[in-house]
C-alpha cells in the first residue's frame, strides 16, 4: 500500500512540475514581443522558476549531495538510506508531498522545524534540527539529491537560491503552522499534508523528571511499564517477566495512553521511534513482532510461565523471577525482583550525554552471575565490571555482581534540537 | 413571598410524585481532584485515619483531599486502572490495579508515595480490556479479598499473556483463559493468594455486612440473567461458567458443559436486582455501620448502581441456612449523578460516592450524601413469613391505605440460567393478596399471599402509600428474592435453558426483508481494516456483522452506481447505549460524521441514511472511527441516483 502511494506522488506530482516548465518556456519566448511587460513578468518568473522549473540535475551535484546525506549531514540516521524515514517519528523523503516546493524544503533544512506534521496522510512527531554546518552549495547539493533520489523527480536547487533564503528567512526554528503559512500547499495536497493537534501524551518528550506509567505496551506482557527519562530516553519494562524489554529515544514517549484509561482500557499504547535496544525473546519469531500490539488474538504466542529469557543466570536457581515492586528514587523507579532467594534491584537512567541508558544493578546476597545481553546492530554495550563477550554474555564474580552497571548506547543517537538565538550569518 | 412558597411546595410534591431522592437525604458535589489529564472519573474512594479522603482515578493518579481546607494533594501516579483503595494508615494505601494488589506508601514523609510493593500478582492477565481488577476489602482478621473480571468477546487477548494460558477458558462470550479470572480471591494476612470463589462475570464490588459475611455483586450478561448480589463462601461456584477452568477438579471446557450440570453446582444469589427497574450494573457493597449517620437502616447494605443515578438498599435474612432478601431503591435520582461506583463513610457519618463510567453509561465526580436528621417514610424491612411478607415501616402507616388489597400488586417471575446474554422475566404471574394485617403501632404490615413460590422473585410496587401523618412513601418499589421458604422448600428447579432448546442463530438467512430498491453490500464484501466480524447479537443479515474497536478502524465498501448524481446510502446498525459517531468518507472526500444514536439494544437494528454524490461506476464508501469506537454495522444499502 505504502509503495503504491509513494509511486503515485513521485510520478504524479513531480511530473506536473515538468509540464509547468514547458509552460514557462512558452511564456519566455512570448515575452520578446511584449518588451513592456518583460520587467514585471521577469520578477514574477524569478520567484516562480525556483518553485516550479524542473531541469535534469547535475550528476556531480547529486553525487556530492548523496555523500553529504550519507555522511557528514547525518540525514541518513533519521531519514534512513531508503529515504522512508521512521514510522510515526521521522517523515519520509522518498515520495514526500512536502518536496513539492524547493523553497519550503530549503527553509526547513536551514531553519529546522519542530512540531507535529502530517506527511502523505501520516502523522509524525519528531523535530528536524536546523543544518548550521553547511554552506549554500552543500545545502543545495543535499536538497537536489533528496529531490531526485528514490524515484523523486523534483527541482534541482542552486546555491544562489539557498543564499537568498538564508538572507531572507526569519531566524527561528519553524513551527509547522509558520512554515505552512509561508509556503502553503496547493489545495489538492492539503488534505494529506499539514499539521495537527496532538493529544496530551502524543507529544510528551523532554520531560524534566521521570514519568512512570503502568499500561499496555506492545511487545510486553500486559503487566508492563512505560518510563520516560530526562534526556529523551524511553523504555518498556515488563513486570510479567522482570526484565527490560526495549528502549528507544526518537519520536517522544508513548501516545494514546490517555485513550487507554479514559475508555474501557482496550487500546495498547503506541510510540513513534524504533527501539535501538530490543531484549532477547527466543519465544518469538521475527514475524511475530508485527503482532506484539494485537489485542484480538484467540491464543497467545506464549505465556509468561513459558518465559525463558530472564537475563540474569545464577547457578542452581532455575525458577522464574518474581516481581516485588519498585521504589522511586528521585522519581526514577528502582525495580525490585527476586529469583530464588536472591533479590535484584535495577534502576535505569539516561547515560552520559543522553546517548543511551545505564542500568544500575544490585544483587544480594552475594553470588556470581552470568548476565545475558542481546547483541544488537543498533546499540553498543559496556559494563562497569567484567567483559562483555561478543554474544552479549557478561560473567561477574560474586563481589562484582553486588553492584554493577550496564550501559546500552544507541549507535545513531537522536540529534539534539537546538534553537538558534540569532540568525546564522552567511 | 406567598407565591414563591407555593412554587416551592409544588416542585417538592412533583419530586416526590416521581419517586426522587428521599427528602431526608441531601446530595452535594465535592470539587474534583486536579488531575493533570482532566479526568473526573473516580475509581476508588476511602478515608484515611486522619479523616482525609483518598481517591483513585483511571489515569492512575491517587489524590488526597482535606475537606476542612478543600485542598487536593497528589499522592501517587502511574498506576494501571486502579479500581479500589483501602487506606491502611495515613501514609500507606492498599490498591487494586490491573496487574496487582499493591501497597503504595510514603516512606520518607514528603507526602508523596515512593514505594510500590506487590502484595500479590499471583493471577493472570490475558490483556483483554474487560479483565478488570476490582476493589480490595479487608476482613477483621487482616485478610484481603479482591475480585477479578473476565475477558470480553468484545476483543481477544494479547500476544504475550501473564500467567498460564488455558485454552479451556478461552471460548465463550466472557472468557477466563488465564488463572482465576472470574474469581473472588483471598490474600491471607500471611501473604498466600487463594482463589476463594468461582463463577463471577464482572464482580465489580465486594463488601462485608456487620457480621463479617462477604458479598460480591455481578453484572447482567452471559450466565447472569439479571444482576445479582452473592454471599461469598469458600470454594463455591456462583454461575458464570468461564472461571471453572481454574476450579480444582473441574474437567472439560466450561462453556461446553451441559448447563444443567452447571446449574446444579451453582449457589443462587442472595438478591437478584431486576434488570431495567432496580439496577443494571451494581457496584460496591457497603454496610450501613453504627458509625454512619444515615437514619434508621443500620446493618443493612448499600449497593451502588453504575447505569442509573441510584443507590440500592438491601435487606437480608437467613432462611434455610442461606441468606436471601429484598432490594429497594434508596438514594435515587435528584442531584445524584449516575455511575455510583465506590462508596465510603466519612468521619462525620455522611456517605461519599465516587462516580465513574469508563465509556459505559455512568457519571463522574464525587458526591456527598448526608442525612438531614428527619426520619424518612420508608419500608425499613421486608421479611418472609409462612404465608407472605412482613413489612416494617419507619413510621405508622395510614391504615386505611395499607389495608387496601389493591395497593399491594404483587407479581413473581424468574430469570433463565443460560450462556446467552441476560434473560427476560419468565413466567411472570400476578400474585393475589389474601389478607392484610396491620400491627397495633401501625408500623408493621403483614401481607398474606395466595401462594409463595420458592426460587422466584416476588416484587411489589406499593400504591398510594402514606404514613399516618400524610408523608408519601419515599420508595415504593421493592423486590424480594425468594429462594427458600420457611419450611418445605422444593428442590431448585435450576431454570436452565439452552440444552433442551438450543438457541438457533439465523446464519446466512436474512433476518429482515431488505428494501429491494437498492443493492445491499454486506460487511463480508467490504475491506475491513481493524474491524472484526461477530455473530454474538441476533438480528443481523448475511453471515455476520462488523464490530468496531476503539483504534483507527474502518469498513471500506466499493459500491457500484449506474449513473452519477445524488443518491443515498442506508447503514444498518445496532447501538446498545449512547451514541458512537463514525466518519463517512465517500470517494476519498470526508462526507460527514454520522451520529449512530442508540437503537435500544445490541440486537435492535436500524438504518441510518445519508445523501451522497455518486460517480458513475465504482464508488468507495468508508466508515471510519472518529477517535473512539463505533457501533455494530450490519450492512450498507445503496440507493443509486435516479437521474
Amino acid at each position: 500500500m505504502i509503495d503504491l502511494h509513494h509511486d503515485f506522488f513521485a510520478h504524479g506530482i513531480c511530473g506536473r512540475d515538468n509540464r509547468w516548465s514547458f509552460y514557462l518556456v512558452d511564456c519566455q519566448s512570448a515575452l520578446t514581443s511584449f518588451p513592456d511587460m518583460k520587467a514585471i513578468i521577469s520578477i514574477l518568473l524569478s520567484s516562480l522558476v525556483a518553485g516550479m522549473a524542473y531541469s535534469a540535475p547535475d550528476a556531480a551535484a547529486l553525487a556530492k549531495g548523496k555523500e553529504l546525506y550519507d555522511g557528514a549531514g547525518s540525514c541518513i540516521a533519521c531519514h534512513m538510506a531508503d529515504g522512508k524515514g521512521q514510522p510515526g517519528s521521522v517523515p519520509p523523503l522518498a515520495g514526500s508531498d512536502w518536496l513539492d516546493n524547493p523553497d519550503r524544503t530549503i527553509a526547513i533544512v536551514l531553519r529546522g522545524m519542530a512540531g507535529p506534521v502530517k506527511v502523505n496522510g501520516k502523522r509524525y512527531y519528531s523535530a528536524m534540527p536546523p543544518q548550521l554546518l553547511f554552506d549554500d552549495e552543500k545545502i543545495a547539493d543535499i536538497v537536489t539529491y533528496v529531490n531526485n533520489a528514490w524515484g523523486n523527480k523534483c527541482a534541482a536547487v542552486t546555491a544562489a537560491q539557498v543564499s537568498k533564503a538564508r538572507e531572507n528567512l526569519p531566524p527561528d526554528v519553524y513551527t509547522p503552522e509558520a512554515i505552512l503559512k509561508a509556503f502553503p500547499f496547493e489545495k489538492k495536497l492539503r488534505r494529506n499534508n499539514g499539521t495537527f493537534t496532538p493529544d496530551f501524551d502524543d507529544f510528551l518528550a523532554d520531560v524534566a523528571e521521570p514519568v512512570v506509567y503502568r499500561t499496555f505496551m506492545p511487545g510486553a506482557s500486559p503487566a508492563a511499564f512505560a518510563v520516560a527519562l530526562p534526556g529523551n530516553q524511553y523504555y518498556c519494562w515488563d513486570a510479567g517477566e522482570c526484565r527490560l524489554r526495549y528502549a528507544w529515544s526518537k519520536g517522544g514517549f508513548i501516545r494514546g495512553n490517555q485513550v487507554h484509561w479514559s475508555s474501557n482500557g482496550k487500546p495498547v499504547a503506541k510510540f513513534n521511534g524504533i527501539p535501538y535496544y530490543l531484549a532477547r525473546s527466543s519465544k518469538l519469531k521475527p514475524e511475530d513482532y508485527q503482532h506484539l500490539a494485537d489485542t484480538g488474538r484467540k491464543t497467545p504466542l506464549y505465556d509468561t510461565t513459558e518465559a525463558v529469557d530472564f537475563p540474569i543466570e545464577i547457578e542452581g536457581v532455575d525458577e522464574l523471577p518474581k516481581y516485588r515492586g519498585y521504589r522511586l528514587i528521585q522519581g526514577f523507579p528502582e525495580f525490585i525482583y527476586k529469583v530464588g532467594d536472591y533479590e535484584i534491584r535495577e534502576l535505569i537512567q539516561a547515560s552520559q550525554g543522553n546517548l543511551g541508558i545505564t542500568r544500575k544493578f544490585a544483587i544480594s546476597p552475594k553470588v556470581p552471575i552470568t548476565f545475558k545481553l542481546t547483541p544488537d546492530e543498533a546499540a553498543t554495550y559496556s559494563s562497569s565490571a567484567g567483559t562483555i563477550a561478543k554474544d552479549g554474555t557478561l560473567k561477574l564474580s560474586a563481589k562484582q555482581a553486588m553492584k554493577f552497571q550496564i550501559t546500552i548506547s544507541e549507535k545513531n543517537p537522536a540529534s539534539p534540537v537546538t534553537i538558534p538565538t540569532e540568525a546564522p550569518k552567511k | 413571598m406567598k407565591k414563591f412558597s407555593n412554587i416551592l411546595s409544588f416542585s417538592l410534591a412533583a419530586k416526590l410524585a416521581f419517586g426522587g431522592t428521599s427528602p431526608s437525604y441531601d446530595v452535594t458535589g465535592i470539587p474534583n481532584p486536579p488531575s493533570k489529564f482532566g479526568t473526573k472519573q473516580i475509581d476508588g474512594l476511602d478515608f484515611l485515619p486522619d479523616g482525609r479522603m483518598v481517591v483513585c482515578l483511571p489515569s492512575g493518579e491517587v489524590f488526597l483531599y482535606n475537606s476542612k481546607t478543600a485542598d487536593w494533594q497528589l499522592f501517587a501516579e502511574g498506576l494501571h486502572n486502579p479500581l479500589g483503595v483501602i487506606a491502611e494508615s495515613n501514609t500507606s494505601l492498599v490498591i487494586s490495579q490491573r496487574p496487582e494488589v499493591t501497597r503504595v506508601s510514603d516512606t520518607d514523609g514528603d507526602g508523596k508515595a515512593d514505594l510500590y510493593q506487590v502484595m500479590t500478582d499471583e493471577f493472570g492477565m490475558s490483556g483483554n480490556y474487560h479483565e478488570f481488577h476490582f476493589t480490595p476489602v479487608r476482613d477483621k482478621e487482616g485478610n484481603y479479598f479482591f475480585s477479578l473480571g473476565t475477558g470480553s468477546s468484545g476483543d481477544g487477548i494479547r500476544s504475550i499473556v501473564r500467567g498460564r494460558f488455558d485454552p479451556r477458558g478461552r471460548p465463550g462470550r466472557m472468557h477466563a483463559s488465564t488463572p482465576y479470572r472470574g474469581c473472588v480471591m483471598k490474600l491471607t494476612k500471611d501473604g498466600k493468594t487463594i482463589p476463594w470463589s468461582y463463577g463471577h462475570r464482572t464482580p465489580n464490588g465486594l463488601g462485608f455486612d456487620l457480621e463479617g459475611n462477604l458479598f460480591v455483586t455481578d453484572n447482567q450478561g452471559d450466565w447472569v440473567g439479571s444482576s445479582k448480589l452473592f454471599h461469598v463462601k469458600e470454594g463455591r461456584f456462583y454461575g458464570h461458567a468461564a472461571s471453572l477452568t481454574w476450579k480444582p477438579g473441574f474437567e472439560g471446557t466450561p462453556v461446553e458443559t451441559n448447563p444443567a450440570e452447571l446449574a446444579k453446582m451453582r449457589t443462587r444469589a442472595a438478591v437478584v436486582f431486576p434488570h431495567g427497574s432496580m439496577a443494571n450494573s451494581p457496584t460496591q457493597v457497603l454496610a450501613i455501620s453504627p458509625e454512619a449517620n444515615f437514619g434508621p437502616f443500620t446493618g443493612q447494605l448499600l449497593v451502588g448502581e453504575m447505569n442509573t443515578n441510584r443507590i440500592v438498599r438491601v435487606i437480608l435474612e437467613e432462611i434455610g441456612g442461606e441468606l436471601q432478601g429484598a432490594c429497594v431503591p434508596f438514594i435515587d435520582g435528584g442531584s445524584l449523578p449516575r455511575g455510583c461506583n465506590r462508596m465510603a463513610w466519612a468521619p462525620d457519618g455522611s456517605l461519599y460516592v465516587g462516580h465513574t463510567k469508563h465509556s459505559w453509561a455512568g457519571g463522574e465526580g464525587i458526591s456527598r450524601v448526608e442525612w438531614n436528621g428527619e426520619d424518612p417514610f420508608e419500608a425499613v424491612s421486608m421479611k418472609l413469613t409462612k404465608t407472605g411478607f412482613r413489612f416494617t415501616f419507619t413510621k405508622p402507616v395510614d391504615s386505611k391505605i395499607a389495608a387496601e388489597v389493591a395497593n399491594w400488586p404483587f407479581k413473581r417471575y424468574y430469570y433463565k440460567y443460560h450462556k446467552s446474554y441476560g434473560s427476560p422475566q419468565m413466567d411472570v404471574t400476578p400474585v393475589k393478596v389474601d389478607s392484610i394485617v396491620i400491627s397495633n403501632d401501625g408500623k408493621t404490615v403483614e401481607v398474606n399471599l395466595e401462594e409463595l413460590k420458592a426460587w422466584h422473585i416476588h416484587e411489589v410496587r406499593v400504591q398510594n402509600m402514606k404514613s399516618a401523618d400524610g408523608t408519601p412513601l419515599a420508595n415504593s418499589y421493592i423486590a424480594y428474592t425468594l429462594n427458600r421458604l420457611l419450611e418445605n422448600t422444593p428442590p431448585d428447579p435450576l431454570h436452565v435453558s439452552g440444552a433442551a432448546e438450543p438457541r438457533k442463530k439465523a446464519a446466512g438467512k436474512p433476518a429482515k426483508v431488505v428494501d429491494p430498491v437498492g443493492a445491499v453490500y454486506q460487511v463480508t464484501e467490504a475491506k475491513l481494516k481493524g474491524v472484526r466480524t461477530s455473530t454474538e447479537h441476533d438480528g443481523y443479515t448475511g453471515t455476520c456483522y462488523a464490530d468496531f474497536g476503539t483504534g483507527k478502524e474502518s469498513i471500506e465498501w466499493t459500491v457500484k452506481s449506474a449513473k452519477s448524481g445524488s443518491g443515498k446510502i442506508l447503514v444498518r446498525y445496532a447501538m446498545g447505549s449512547n451514541a458512537r459517531p463514525l466518519k463517512l468518507i465517500v470517494n476519498g472526500e470526508e462526507h460527514s460524521i454520522l451520529p449512530f444514536p442508540e437503537t435500544g439494544g445490541w440486537s435492535r437494528w436500524k438504518d441510518l441514511t445519508a445523501s451522497v454524490a455518486f460517480r458513475k461506476g465504482d464508488n468507495l464508501v468508508v466508515l471510519e472511527t472518529n477517535g473512539a469506537s463505533g457501533g455494530n454495522i450490519d450492512h450498507l444499502q445503496v440507493i443509486e441516483p435516479k437521474r
